[in-house]
């Protein structure tokens, strides 16, 4: 009860907290770090995808014609700023939910990645195969 | 910290290209580590506070600080490339 009490409470806000995560209560704080883990993870994947884009720009000129390897760079290089866009979308939904108690937000993100990865795989396929 | 590191030091690839304003993201990267090192205590001492006594609040700052410094380190490498 006592928790209830001081979780409703709960530490004071600043305006950007306020303005971002309107209204409902702290949620509990080992959610609210669950869902920072999960962000953390989703900005790693983000970075990896950059780092990936970055590496095909850099040492795939054996393996690509200059056109395409720049097109497969941007190409996961516009992933990674959407990835990490949508991870901070994914975390103020998550955590707006929780405030609210209501139902956890069905990931935006996890059909996308599967999706672009299995494309990915799909165009180096083609381009093996041609070379 | 280290990925971060990593990948905004790719950017150093362009400093035949564009000279030495190829270092500002790299440099503005290791400004960007350095604070998430130096405050990396203090905010776990925050966080292990706050599931002691059941009472903390969101790090918004640090999330939207993090995602920011990867967005934009993304979208210059993007512009970088178009531009080579």
């Amino acid at each position: 009860m006592s928790d209830e009490k001081t979780r409703a409470g709960g530490p004071r806000r600043s305006r950007l907290a306020e303005s971002l995560l309107p209204g409902g209560e702290e949620p509990d704080p080992r959610f609210s770090l669950a869902n920072e883990r999960t962000f953390l993870a989703w900005i790693r994947t983000s970075l990896a995808v950059t780092a990936g884009g970055l590496g095909v720009e850099a040492f795939g000129a054996t393996i690509f014609h200059e056109t395409w390897r720049k097109i497969l760079a941007i190409g996961l290089l516009t992933m990674g700023v959407i990835l990490a866009a949508s991870a901070v979308q994914r975390w103020l939904n998550v955590e707006r939910a929780m405030r609210h108690k209501e139902p956890l937000p069905i990931p935006f993100l996890l059909p996308f990645l599967a999706f672009t990865a299995a494309a990915g795989a799909v165009v180096m396929i083609v381009i093996i195969l041609e070379r | 910290m280290l990925a971060f590191l990593v990948v905004s030091s790719l950017f150093l690839r362009w400093a035949g290209v564009f000279g030495p304003v190829a270092l500002i993201p790299a440099v503005v990267s290791v400004a960007v580590v350095i604070g998430i090192h130096a405050t990396q205590r203090r905010r776990y001492h925050q966080q292990s506070q706050g599931v002691l006594l059941s009472q903390s609040s969101a790090d918004l700052p640090a999330i939207l600080l993090l995602a920011g410094a990867v967005i934009i380190m993304a979208g210059m490498e993007i512009v970088a490339l178009l531009l080579s």
